[in-house]
């Protein structure tokens, strides 16, 4: 934290010459000032702060351009204003001392402004905390204000927002301060906790927390207040990181000896090549950040990021980068209406970690970071999802007639994210009782309520089957899993195992629901699954069952169905979109494989070697990696379970 | 510096490609489906290399081959908007990556064949008798439902003529010949399917 620049300007302005004069405005600005500066919070260093207390422009763009000298690389701006803000024809404006009202755009401070000097400096990271309300009450909100036009005026900055007023709602002050910078406080000095697992709080996350804090204090304050006074007063939280974690202000809940300590928290430097990569890349990011949260599936996620981590060339860097990036993502899929989006999201930056395994450590010290986010928001969401089924007994069933297809994919998932949750907590040394509790009470209710769905329609629930069924049997639950594996293998006999392909297009699903209801399926339909892998997984299930005298009768009905067994060379390629290195075992029941036995006796002579040679296994890293790539890349299944949990 | 181009169409061009390759892909299939049965058409998401445990060899492991085929529109056909050269360009695709399909696919049969000794060499034999030789090393395969079915005779442009017009090939006597190898090899079909659905178990129950 010695060799990089780590700027702060807090305002804080009372005073006006002619707007109407603010009572805490100036002790807001101290009382963030004192904070930041603290070496306990936010350790900005005395020669690179500055806190100016109702000054002028002038007064701001002079401590600006003495903080901050173009030719210096700046790690870290954070700049803090509270007073009069306002819009004035589209355009933003912090109100200073001289500001005069009606005339903003040539007395007042605008937003793009502040934008063009940061694309001067370029810092890395850029914090901006704006505590202000909007005198002029002309547009609707302060997010429309930052259109990608204005950010694009900060160029390849990293920027992260947080306003406490939006338009036409005004910053509730007290002597004492703001609400809303009072709550931010709290949330800085750890009074509120954000998170436990980083060393730095990102202003987003603080924002966030901050933000929920603001939006019940002034809804209190507002009831106490005449009728009609004040409206809610709505916190706008915004921002990405391009360059790494933010280093906004230390995180008072970090406990550095209960984590793993990554080496170094300075950013990617915007003017190195890594820099450079990223900055080429920055649009796409911002467009991440604009498109809703349904839009970011896991698929997009990685495609957009694995590029640019590629380009990186280097673990630190990428570890940073993606470190950094993660932040506003999950901040922004919290909103998304699938409860599992912040856990698919967690796995998508997992799943592009593997790669760069097996190095410095660095790789696989954040993918445990990763790893324990996800485990807390699975176990979470799955009591979600058993008390919601509870209420309400057909709540997995949720978009119409798609769920003709959608229902027993949904159904298989989450049970294999149960089981998925098992063996990642084994993997990391985490307690997995409360998940294995779980996994039994879902798969109870699902039992109860939805059996008529438990079937298998598409080869992509491979993974989610086979991760579930070994998870049971590994936490001696071998009566429930029997009873999956008997649903699962009887309608698949009954639909001749024909199912669809994994990468089914959507558009096609409709076709292929009603063409397995007419019965009119058949192995040489580009629809259908051929050769099929989900089928592979059942037979090996079946021995590890010890169904084999059960399923073996049945085969002579799925005669010259073909299976596939792919494994990769390494599995640090298992995120790839594509596999090229791997072999695919081909079988076919009736030719080779008329029995259970048959399969496995070659599974153990042919597969299970190529298993033993890929050492990444060794490395409990790819394996969560590995766990959650089949999660998202349906395409792929986890075969290397089955070496796991031999091995026990 | 790249050039400009006045008011392209980046998606839309990607999208009536997209068509363009579908179609192409139907009509290969099409094509392919008169040599190889669908049924016998697999795809895969992943891998280069694949280890058939259904095959005479199971431990063998082969390597996909990856064949390439280019298409090129000329620019004037575009511009006196020839649309002809639509339809022609799909069936020069078509055609030239069927034969590159059909070039590695004999080909590696016939190495194949090489391997296990199945070749036979018609130097000094009448094409009668060449045939029966053929016949012989033959195996005869059965239907889904298990009805023999006879083998496909692929042969170029003069083996076909002979085949049609040698006398040899249809004297009574070699007549005679390949009706009785008819018989027996698809007796041997039967059997031999017979024998295979034999080893699946059966629930006594």
């Amino acid at each position: 934290m010695t060799d990089i620049k780590r700027v702060l300007l807090c305002i804080g302005c009372d005073a006006y010459e002619s707007l109407g004069e603010l009572s805490g405005a100036q002790e807001d600005a101290k009382n963030v000032y004192h904070l930041l500066r603290s070496s306990d919070f936010g350790n900005y260093p005395e020669a690179t702060s500055r806190l100016l207390l109702s000054p002028t422009c002038a007064d701001v763009d002079h401590a600006l351009s003495e903080l901050i000298p173009v030719n210096e690389e700046t790690d870290t701006l954070t700049i803090f204003f509270a007073g009069h803000g306002g819009v004035a024809k589209g355009s933003y404006y912090l109100c200073l001392k001289d500001t005069v009202a009606g005339k903003f755009a040539t007395s007042a401070y605008s937003l793009s402004r502040l934008f063009e000097i940061i694309n001067e400096v370029s810092p890395s990271q850029c914090n901006i905390i704006i505590d202000a309300c909007e005198s002029g009450g002309l547009v609707s909100n302060l997010a429309t204000l930052l259109k990608p036009e204005l950010i694009g005026m900060a160029n390849t900055s990293g920027i992260s927002i947080f306003a406490t007023s939006a338009a036409k709602e005004y910053s509730l002050d007290t002597p004492e301060g703001g609400v809303g910078t009072t709550q931010l406080l709290r949330v800085l000095n750890g009074e509120v906790v954000v998170q436990d697992s980083r060393p730095y709080l990102d202003l987003v996350e603080a924002g966030r927390a901050a933000a929920d804090l603001i939006i019940g204090e002034a809804r209190k304050l507002t009831n106490s207040m005449p009728p009609g006074t004040f409206t809610a007063q709505t916190p706008v939280v915004w921002g990405l990181n391009l360059f790494g974690q933010s280093r906004f202000s230390k995180n008072p809940a970090y406990d550095a000896e209960q984590r793993v300590s990554l080496h170094s928290m300075v950013s990617i430097p915007s003017r190195s090549q890594a820099g450079a990569a990223i900055s080429e890349a920055s649009g796409k990011l911002w467009t991440l950040l604009y498109d809703s949260a349904e839009d970011l599936t896991p698929l997009r996620i990685f495609n957009e990021l694995n590029p640019i981590a590629k380009k990186l060339n280097s673990e630190q860097d990428v570890v940073r980068f993606l470190s950094g990036v993660a932040v506003p993502l999950a901040e922004k899929m919290a909103d998304s209406v699938d409860s599992f989006a912040p856990i698919e999201l967690n796995a998508t930056f997992i799943s592009l970690l593997i790669e760069w395994c097996g190095q410095s450590g660095l790789a696989e010290a954040q993918i445990e970071i990763f790893t324990s986010t996800l485990i807390e928001q699975l176990t979470a969401q799955l009591v979600d999802v058993c008390a919601e089924i509870d209420d309400f007994n057909n709540a997995l069933a949720f978009e119409g007639l798609a769920d003709f297809y959608y229902l027993p994919i949904r159904i298989s998932k989450l049970l294999g994210w149960c089981g998925a949750g098992i063996f990642i907590c084994k993997q990391s040394g985490q307690n997995s009782d409360k998940l294995a509790n779980l996994m039994c009470e879902l798969a109870q209710k699902i039992l109860d309520i939805y059996e008529a769905c438990v079937f298998i329609i598409s080869d992509s629930q491979a993974s989610y089957i086979l991760t579930f069924l070994l998870a049971a049997l590994k936490g001696g639950h071998k009566e429930i899993g029997e009873q999956f594996f008997g649903l699962y293998m009887s309608q698949l006999i009954r639909d001749k195992a024909n199912v669809a392909r994994a990468s089914l297009e959507p558009e096609v699903a409709y076709d292929f629901v009603k063409a397995r209801a007419e019965g009119s399926l058949s192995c040489t339909s580009s629809m259908v699954s051929n050769p099929s892998e989900v089928l592979s997984v059942l037979l090996l299930m079946a021995r590890y069952y010890e169904l084999d005298d059960v399923v073996d009768p049945y085969l002579a009905e799925i005669d010259h169905t073909s299976m596939v067994v792919f494994l990769p060379n390494t599995h640090m390629d298992f995120a790839q979109r594509v596999i090229h290195n791997g072999r695919n075992h081909n079988f076919q029941v009736g030719h080779g494989v008329w029995t259970v036995e048959d399969f496995s006796s070659r599974w153990e002579s042919a597969c299970e070697p190529q298993l033993a040679t890929d050492a990444t296994l060794n490395i409990p890293a790819v394996v969560v990696g590995g766990i959650c790539a089949s999660f998202l890349f349906p395409d792929r299944t986890p075969w290397f379970l089955l070496q796991a949990f031999k091995e026990g | 510096m790249r050039r400009k181009k006045p008011l392209t169409n980046p998606k839309e061009h990607s999208a009536f490609m997209r068509s363009f390759a579908k179609e192409v892909h139907e009509r290969l299939k099409a094509e392919q489906s008169q040599f190889i049965s669908a049924a016998n058409v697999q795809s895969f998401n992943h891998g280069i290399q694949w280890q058939s445990h259904n095959s005479s060899n199971p431990d063998d492991v082969s390597t996909m081959q990856s064949l390439r085929n280019e298409v090129a529109i000329d620019v004037s056909d575009l511009v006196s908007y020839r649309i002809s050269a639509l339809e022609a360009t799909i069936r020069g695709l078509t055609s030239s990556m069927i034969e590159s399909f059909l070039r590695e696919m004999y080909a590696t049969a016939g190495k194949a064949c090489e391997a296990s000794g199945q070749s036979v060499d018609g130097k000094g034999k009448s094409f009668g008798e060449t045939f029966i030789e053929i016949l012989e090393k033959l195996e005869f395969g059965v239907d889904r439902e298990g009805k023999p079915v006879m083998p496909d005779i692929h042969v170029g442009p003069d083996s076909f003529e002979k085949i049609k017009n040698d006398p040899s090939i249809h004297s009574p006597e070699i007549k005679l010949r390949i009706d009785e190898i008819t018989e027996r090899k698809q007796r041997e079909a039967v059997e031999r399917e017979r024998a295979r659905r034999g080893k699946y178990k059966v629930d006594n129950d």
